[in-house]
């Protein structure tokens, strides 16, 4: 009898530190997570060469509700070539919030790491199950490319589109609210768990940086290291960052063609796209997609309308994409006399309906993307800590400006997909002393290199390197940053010493292919 | 259903033999036999108070550690799905020098003398002309008979691209590709524009 006092003593002991020490992703001891191997999907078995194999994590939608639905998550392992190689493996999760992983241009991360290399589509996206695309704003294609960016019905289309994309998931049974930042860490951490990793290293390009941000927060104490490339910070709503980046952008690229021969064929690179957005506004102008994605999805040509917020969103996109850079200044000059070059053109004419100036122009380009993903993030996890009065302020009463970021679509949208605000914290700076590098584009408008430096700051061992002459992900474009990533790579903890390559990096203006 | 629908539907029927709830179940009868049986471990001890005096300090390390050690499934070694990378006939250094005549070779900027080295890992090694930047490292080639697969600059000039497919012939010291499908114009150049000569 006494012996049972003591084991229910003991028992409830237990109780009480389990429930204080928790569970690191915080599952019920109801369930527990598990990573089953399976053949890989046959579009990741076509591009993926070295050694490898697949699997899915099936972990709890929502581990506040241990008794809730469970999805997978999917994950592709990557051996390194090196037979004898550091038993601390790399995580990586590419691409930005709402896209699948970067399966083929991940691979490499494996050999060049000398580490196995595991590769995570996001909950929500890619291969994961379920996956919270909506056809239902994919639909609106066309309606907003023959429309103009100050057009409010397409907006009020929009917005219905997305109320439909809520209603059809929620009536699936999907717990929208779950696909957030908070959730879709600790599945990072559930991987790691099913395992069985003691420790591994933290890799992240574009904006699913704030996915690591938060496993650095939340389980700082298995991870080696963190590179990220083109990342977004918990500390910035989008909505915000989206008109700092853009004037940033905009001030380099004007610094950048202060120097002869850009600066005589364009003096003034700001003043002259304000003209530009101007004379749009006033004069919209149009032109006719024959074969762009749009057009040949709806088996017919189009009109594409554009005006000065429509520039301004490809001014945006055109300065995260390094191969459009060079064109800038001479587009820009271009529209400001009314015209619309073939580099613009080309963005307008396949893009999905409101994302190139809004989510980083690489994604815009393909058709796997889960906009349910990106809506429950940024209504969640960022608009519920926007400063609407700094948002408003620094609009500067430019009237492109307000079309595009101060009448941003998304802030309705976020209106009709109804998902709680995240708890307060998901909106504050990440700390720690985790060795951090921090990889940023020279033009890059999703994430200006001031904004990281500002993250960084908050981190005890950050470095953070940019690169001359580029946009939006950075790793995957030219030699140098990959070689710098991976020299630091086996010395974290001090700062990347073989950056001599970017002395020899710049941006080279030209004119063709933009002139017309 | 598309092709990629139904492997996807075939791979997931044979991935779990145990139905989902019953590894649910089967878990959780587990998960508390090894509870019990480590309640009854430490209650067997003559250490009792000790244990009890010492969790305010170290106990929730321990709980957490013995939680950690039962939730972890055993350690898996990924299995190879693809083809063994690599094949020892074409392992080897070879060179070749690229023109300007291609307008794919001239817009990346690969005039010049190149560098390539297979190595037996299927690891491709690449030293390429000084005003080339793009990433050079880390990626592979697969080979099949007479088939060659890579990937080389998947990351870069051939971004988004899926690997290229080529035959290839050694002869002496001659190595030669023809292009079978190849999506990126860059990479088709590069290995079509030999003979690579080995070094």
């Amino acid at each position: 009898m006494q012996g049972k006092s003591w084991l229910g003593g003991l028992g409830a002991v237990a109780l009480i530190l389990s429930s204080c020490t928790g569970t690191g992703s915080g599952e019920d001891e109801a369930f527990r997570p598990r990573f089953v191997e399976v053949a890989c999907p046959s579009d990741v078995e076509i591009q993926v060469l070295p050694k490898h194999s697949c699997g899915y994590l099936t972990v709890l939608e929502d581990r506040a509700k241990p008794e809730g639905r469970t999805i997978r998550v999917f994950v592709l392992t990557v051996l390194p070539p090196q037979e004898e190689h550091p038993e601390d493996p790399v995580f990586t999760i590419g691409g930005n919030i709402g896209e699948a992983a970067e399966i083929g241009g991940s691979t490499p991360v494996a050999a060049r790491l000398h580490r196995v290399a595991y590769v995570m589509d996001p909950r929500g996206t890619g291969h994961s199950h379920p996956k919270l695309a909506c056809p239902e704003v994919d639909a609106l294609d066309d309606e907003v490319a023959t429309s103009l960016a100050s057009d409010d019905d397409v907006r009020e289309e929009f917005a219905a589109a997305v109320k439909a994309c809520h209603d059809r998931l929620t009536s699936q049974g999907v717990d929208i609210a779950a696909y957030d930042v908070e959730q879709a860490a600790a599945d990072v951490e559930d991987l790691r768990r099913s395992l069985g990793i003691q420790t591994w290293s933290l890799g992240s390009l574009g904006t699913q940086s704030r996915i690591l941000l938060e496993v650095m927060r939340s389980f700082p104490e298995h991870v080696r290291a963190v590179y990220m490339d083109s990342p977004e910070f918990p500390q910035l709503p989008d909505p915000e960052a989206a008109v700092i980046g853009t004037h940033w952008g905009l001030v380099q690229l004007a610094d950048a063609c202060a120097s002869v021969p850009c600066r005589r064929a364009i003096p003034h690179v700001t003043r002259a796209l304000s003209r530009a957005t101007s004379r749009l506004n006033a004069q919209p102008t149009t032109f006719v997609s024959k074969d762009g994605a749009i057009a040949s999805r709806i088996g017919r040509s189009l009109k594409v309308r554009v005006d000065g917020g429509k520039l301004l969103r490809v001014v945006r996109s055109s300065l995260g994409l390094t191969q459009f850079i060079p064109l800038l200044p001479s587009m820009i000059a271009a529209a400001a006399e009314g015209k619309i070059t073939a580099p613009a053109r080309e963005i307008l004419e396949n893009d999905p309906a409101f994302c190139s100036g809004y989510r980083p122009g690489e994604g815009c380009s393909g058709p796997d993307f889960s906009l349910g993903v990106y809506l429950t993030v940024l209504c969640r996890d960022q608009l519920p800590f926007l400063d609407r009065s700094a948002l408003a302020d620094s609009l500067r009463g430019d009237a492109a400006y307000q079309t595009v970021f101060g009448s941003n679509p998304y802030l309705d949208a976020c209106t009709v997909w109804d998902v709680p605000a995240a708890d307060p914290v998901m909106g504050e700076p990440v700390t720690g002393d985790i060795p951090v590098l921090i990889f940023t584009g020279q033009f890059d408008p999703h994430s200006p290199t001031p904004v990281a430096e500002e993250a960084a700051n908050k981190l005890a061992r950050a470095y953070v390197v940019e690169i001359p002459g580029q946009g939006h992900n950075v790793l995957g474009t030219g030699d140098c940053g990959v070689s710098i990533r991976n020299a630091w790579f086996d010395h974290p903890e001090s700062p990347p010493e073989t950056t001599s390559c970017l002395d020899s990096l710049s941006v080279r203006f030209t004119s063709k292919g933009g002139m017309e | 259903m598309s092709i990629d629908r139904r492997l996807r539907e075939g791979f997931e029927r044979s991935a779990p033999a145990i139905d989902p709830k019953d590894r649910v179940a089967l878990e959780r009868v587990t998960a508390r036999a090894r509870r019990h049986v480590m309640v009854r471990r430490v209650t067997s001890t003559v250490m009792v108070a000790l244990v009890l005096g010492g969790a305010a300090l170290g106990g929730p390390r321990i709980l957490d550690a013995l939680r950690e050690d039962r939730q972890l499934e055993p350690v898996q070694e990924p299995t190879p799905s693809a083809p063994i990378p690599g094949d020892a006939t074409i392992a080897g250094t070879y060179t070749a020098t690229l023109g300007n005549e291609d307008p794919a070779i001239r817009g990346n900027q690969m005039v010049g003398k190149w560098t390539i080295t297979f190595r037996s890992n299927g690891v491709l090694e690449v030293s390429s002309p000084e005003p080339f930047e793009e990433s050079r490292s880390g990626y592979s080639f697969e080979v099949s008979g007479s088939q060659f697969r890579t990937d080389l600059f998947r990351t870069d000039v051939c971004n988004d691209k899926l690997p290229g497919r080529y035959r290839w012939q050694r002869s002496g010291n001659r190595l030669t590709f023809e292009v079978v499908d190849e999506p990126c114009p860059a990479r088709a150049t590069l290995f079509a524009s030999g003979p690579w000569q080995i070094t």
